[in-house]
């Protein structure tokens, strides 16, 4: 008896030690402030946990995060970090597709009290995203570049895993990943001086280096675009420069030259059209619709280069949305027309991308220029491409919004927004339903939830995939290094004079070794 | 152990000798060589937490990258470097010592056990000699020293084979002598041919299969990561060289060598011989090295950068003065400190202006070698975003070093981004050094409203006072019109304005001139400085201009007109033949505008001038 007495004593003891513990239970009628913001957001249900943190003051937290079926997940923290277990937040979500979850948070106040706040709702899509995303991290970028990597996160967890970086590259630019159709053994990079000049053209898995400079084309290739049958690459060749403002955002970007250029990946020759390379005109950011049937791209009216400081030309330029049909039989191009004016719009419009279902056109539009990343103007617009209505998404920021990706089933987005603080690009979600209605964004998911305050790297370049990326990293690098198994691109078809420079002059450099 | 009796007292003089030498050693670090810096020139960055620690675990060596970094930050301080050197050191020696036990128990190790420590002080000369390269060394041999005490064969595999691949993820390319010095014994010593020859492969296989299949690593660093022969700037001998003692060693101690009749002499001399002779060689040996490693030129340098970061402009001054040909960044520093001791258009030519506006205002190829020297300048000079731009591109190049951290979050708070000043912050917090700064830093930011605690801030009012609303574009080399946007924007930037004028007269072009030595007045200036004074005495003389404005200086003084009287007299009396007059002009006028202009006027081709660090050809 008196054995058995001491286990009923300790829980009675502890049970009331733990019911001194909260004085009062007291409602709050709002939802308490975290970070990041995962509040009134739409989900996919394969997503990693949304971990956050808790920025109410208090001594001890507590969240049980619950859904119309399925088991209630609670949390605990000391610290206001909210570290959700990922089997059972994917066994909750998978329960409750097409469903709403609610996080009930309730936090022990100094005064021992408890205070209960309103539920935070999500709601979680029927619809997965695609598993996988790859991106570019980088310090903030203004010349001189260091340490680059690309890397493939896992969407569904939280593991992040590096494909390529620039150190055993002799420190060279990596840049401009561009995927397939979603598939990760159809992909190619650019290099800069790793130590050869060209891309990496990966094809069922097997790496290949490419210079694609020709006896006419004497510029390296920049923006890539696949075509859908994988048959062909449309690139834009540039000359960028690169300036400072002395206040306000510091960065700023102008093309003094851009074409485009057609890549016929088997043949591996390089193709001028005239139409696409007018002397006159700025072309670039290349983008096929789905059907492989046209290809859009920006362009906007030549200037003066010698001018462009002084009178302050830079600020004029504006690009218009274009198009123009192909034939992927005959490799041929029909007539150039304009999809929209930046003229009526008032804005200079880039980055053209076109949903997977071919029914929605997703652009930036920014106040001038067509580096949109630099610009804190540059927002979200979606163009249907049915009613040829356009509009701005709810998205949009105060900040510069840009570098967007479809997923493979259309309804996910990832951009690259500088919400936070104009500086760090940082990947954002949104659920794009049917009817072209984008749901408020949320951050690419951290399992330390305030990995975000400390990290000053930028997430460039976002891109869906399905499946991991191909080859394994090793293969890829050491293809990269073999700059004796570089393969020229030849010239193919009529000569087009091409007013492009043939150096490898730019912007941007390696930072000196020291 | 060798013991001598002095007046009935036994004491080893070997270990007496040890002793006096890591003292030496320690005393010629700390006041030669001075680690701080090691510390400056590298930019040792350090931060606590997993974040910055799991950067280094995807590649072989990494750990010790991590630990070096962290020993590396106590380098700061020069007698903390110094210790960490002579404890590296000390600790090379005495594994170095069990070694040569190991091979041949019955043989003394005299001096040799010294000498990689000799070579190590050769290698930590060098100012980008990181902390971890030794580290890995000592780590090396620690393994080497562990497996040689190992008796039986099957254990002595076993732990090779866990040994080496633990080793060389831990210390990467050190791993390389501990296979090659095992292979070695197990060939030469213990006779094991196929252990041996399988020791060696397994030293080639490793590497190779690590950058096939497991880390993104090219050939040379899968390799000879964290080993000194991958680092340019070291002589080749110099970081080959420490190897070959290790190789040397296991022959000149193994049995049969050691017997050979050659040394047999040696060993036969009286213990006093041996003594001298070896400490002789020692001593030798180790001011040989000292001697060809110091690094005078490149001390001066970096002294001068650092007391600049530090804002000890007395200083720089004082240690400049006697310097003939100073590198182009030394100037940079010397008119810097000119200005903030209110000098520079009184005394910039008492110093040798050899290079111009470059080394008044660094050139875009100049910046890029030395970023944060050009964020510190443009702050000073009121170019707010031109310091957060550069002070971003040190980022990018030297990572997470505390002063970039300072700098980052300074600016950011001026311009009002106060969530990137946060972010830097956070990083701040995590350095080892800097604290003050960051929690002065932290007090400002945590208050609700910054702007009032930023303004009683000495550093931040200032930045708050220059940074300008009125956009203009950064240009490559600082033109005058970048330096005129600032005047127009702030009439009392007084640095602009002085910088303007300095401008001028270091490039002879003094059209201008008259118009911005005007503007002294709006920025106190109740007298015209000296300078300013020549080249008025000089723009009158040739264009016989009049200058009625001078008035509200109070006039020229006739002291400098009287020196300009003599100036031309002395170059009468050579008949205008600057050759001739020159080194009286020199000894007279070395300090004036009218020597600068007669002698280093610059020509219309600019001279090739190298990186930020060289001196004028």
């Amino acid at each position: 008896m008196k054995i058995k007495a001491i286990p009923f004593f300790f829980v009675i003891f502890a049970f009331g030690i733990s019911c001194q513990s909260i004085k009062q239970t007291k409602s709050v009628s709002r939802v308490p402030t975290i970070l990041p913001d995962y509040t009134e957001i739409v989900i996919p249900p394969n997503i990693a946990p949304l971990c956050f943190s808790i920025q109410e003051k208090g001594l001890k937290y507590f969240v049980e995060i619950r859904g119309e079926n399925g088991k209630p997940i609670h949390v605990r923290s000391r610290n206001g970090k909210v570290h959700i277990p990922i089997k059972p937040w994917k066994k909750l979500l998978d329960q409750n597709r097409g469903k709403e979850i609610r996080l009930f948070v309730s936090v022990l106040d100094s005064h021992r009290t408890r205070l209960e706040f309103q539920p935070i709702v999500q709601y979680v899509a029927r619809e997965e995203i695609d598993p996988y995303l790859v991106y570019r991290r980088i310090p903030p970028l203004y010349i001189l570049w260091k340490k680059i990597r690309i890397c493939e996160r896992n969407l569904e967890n939280f593991n992040e895993r590096t494909i390529l970086w620039n150190k055993p590259m002799g420190e060279g630019c990596l840049n401009c990943h561009s995927f397939l159709n979603y598939r990760p053994e159809h992909w190619l990079v650019q290099l800069r001086k790793c130590p050869g000049t060209g891309f990496l053209l990966i094809q069922e898995g097997n790496p290949m280096l490419v210079d694609p400079r020709t006896e006419r084309v004497k510029s390296p290739a920049v923006y890539p675009a696949w075509h859908p049958s994988g048959k062909y690459i449309a690139f834009s060749v540039n000359k960028v420069r690169q300036f400072f403002h002395l206040a306000g955002e510091n960065r700023d970007v102008i093309d003094l030259v851009s074409d485009l250029v057609l890549y016929h990946v088997d043949k591996n020759t390089l193709q001028v059209f005239p139409a696409l390379a007018d002397p006159s005109r700025l072309e670039t950011y290349p983008h096929w619709s789905p059907d492989g049937k046209f290809l859009y791209f920006c362009s906007a009216p030549g200037y003066d280069t010698t001018q462009i400081f002084t009178q302050a030309i830079y600020k004029k330029i504006r690009y218009d949305l274009m198009r123009v049909p192909f034939d992927p039989e005959t490799g041929t191009l029909g007539q150039i027309e304009t999809v929209l004016s930046s003229e009526k719009m008032g804005a200079s419009i880039t980055h053209p991308r076109i949903s997977p279902d071919g029914r929605f056109l997703l652009f930036c539009m920014c106040n001038y220029g067509n580096f949109s990343i630099y610009q804190p103007s540059s927002d979200l617009y979606l163009m249907d491409l049915k009613t040829k209505e356009v509009r701005a998404l709810p998205v949009n920021s105060h900040r510069s919004e840009s570098y967007h990706a479809w997923s493979s089933n259309g309804r996910w987005i990832v951009f690259s927004s500088k919400r936070e603080d104009g500086l760090c690009a940082r990947p954002y979600f949104s659920y794009v339903d049917t009817l072209g209605n984008a749901s408020k964004p949320f951050v690419l998911p951290q399992r330390d939830p305030k990995y975000y305050e400390y990290t000053i790297e930028t997430f460039n370049v976002p891109e869906f995939l399905i499946a991991p990326v191909q080859p394994r990293p090793q293969k890829i690098l050491l293809s990269a290094l073999r700059k004796n198994k570089l393969i020229h691109a030849k010239d193919q078809g009529a000569s087009v004079e091409m007013p492009m420079p043939s150096s490898e002059e730019s912007s941007w450099k390696p930072a000196p070794s020291k | 152990m060798k013991r001598f009796s002095f007046f009935n007292k036994k004491i080893d003089l070997f270990r007496v000798r040890e002793c006096i030498f890591f003292l030496l050693y320690f005393f010629y670090f700390w006041f030669i060589i001075n680690p701080s810096l090691h510390f400056h020139r590298q930019e040792i960055a350090f931060l606590w937490g997993a974040e910055f620690f799991q950067r280094f675990l995807d590649h072989p060596g990494g750990v010790t990258e991590y630990v070096g970094a962290l020993l590396g930050s106590f380098m700061y301080s020069p007698v903390l470097g110094a210790f960490l050197i002579t404890v590296f050191a000390w600790f090379l020696t005495w594994l170095t010592k069990v070694l040569i036990r190991q091979l041949n128990p019955k043989a003394e190790s005299y001096f040799f056990h010294f000498l990689p420590a000799i070579f190590l002080l050769g290698l930590q000369s060098h100012y980008k000699y990181p902390l971890s390269s030794p580290l890995a060394l000592v780590l090396a041999m620690a393994f080497i020293v562990i497996y040689l005490r190992i008796r039986k064969l099957s254990l002595r595999i076993l732990f090779f084979l866990a040994g080496s691949a633990f080793l060389y993820w831990l210390a990467g390319g050190a791993f390389l002598l501990f296979s090659g010095l095992c292979a070695l014994y197990e060939l030469f010593y213990s006779q094991y041919w196929i252990l041996g020859l399988t020791e060696i492969f397994w030293g080639i296989a490793l590497p190779y299969f690590a950058f096939h299949f497991l880390a993104l690593l090219n050939a040379s660093s899968a390799y000879f990561s964290l080993l000194p022969v991958t680092m340019p700037y070291i002589p080749q001998w110099l970081s080959y060289g420490f190897f070959i003692v290790y190789i040397l060693l296991f022959f000149l101690f193994h049995p049969r060598i050691f017997n050979f009749s050659l040394f047999k002499k040696w060993r036969e001399a009286s213990p006093v011989f041996q003594f001298l002779a070896s400490t002789g060689l020692l001593l030798l040996l180790a001011g040989f090295v000292a001697g060809i490693s110091f690094r005078k030129n490149e001390k001066f340098l970096l002294e001068i950068d650092r007391l600049a970061r530090h804002r000890k402009w007395e200083e720089i001054l004082e240690k400049a003065k006697k310097e003939s040909l100073p590198p182009l960044s030394v100037t940079f520093q010397i008119n810097r400190a000119l200005f903030h001791t209110h000098r520079l258009l009184d005394d910039m030519f008492s110093y040798p202006q050899l290079y111009g506006i470059s080394g008044l205002l660094l050139s875009q190829q100049f910046r890029e070698s030395a970023p944060l020297q050009e964020s510190d300048f443009c702050w000073d000079l009121g170019l707010i975003n031109a310091a957060r731009h550069w002070g971003h591109e040190a980022f990018s190049t030297d990572g997470d070093s505390p002063w970039i951290l300072k700098r980052m979050v300074e600016v950011n708070l001026v311009i009002g981004e106060y969530q990137t000043a946060k972010r830097f912050l956070n990083r701040l917090e995590r350095a080892i050094f800097l604290k003050a700064e960051a929690r002065r830093l932290r007090k400002i930011l945590s208050a609700r409203d910054p702007y009032p605690l930023m303004q009683e801030d000495p550093v931040l009012s200032h930045g708050l006072q220059m940074y300008g609303q009125n956009d203009f574009i950064e240009f490559n080399d600082h033109p005058p019109a970048e330096l005129d946007s600032l005047i127009r924007q702030n009439p009392k930037n007084r640095m602009a304005i002085e910088y303007r004028i300095a401008r001028e007269l270091l490039s002879c072009r003094l059209g201008a001139l008259p118009q911005h030595a005007q503007l002294l007045k709006q920025v106190g200036y109740t007298s015209l400085p000296r300078h300013v004074e020549e080249a008025l005495i000089f723009l009158s003389a040739v264009t016989r201009a009049s200058f009625p404005w001078v008035k509200e200086f109070g006039g020229i003084h006739q002291e400098t007109i009287q020196r300009f009287f003599e100036f031309h007299r002395v170059l009468a009396k050579y008949r205008g033949d600057k050759k001739m007059a020159r080194p009286e002009l020199k000894e007279k006028f070395g300090n004036t505008y009218w020597y600068y202009a007669l002698f280093y006027r610059p020509s219309a081709k600019g001279s090739e001038v190298p990186t930020y660090g060289g001196k004028v050809q």
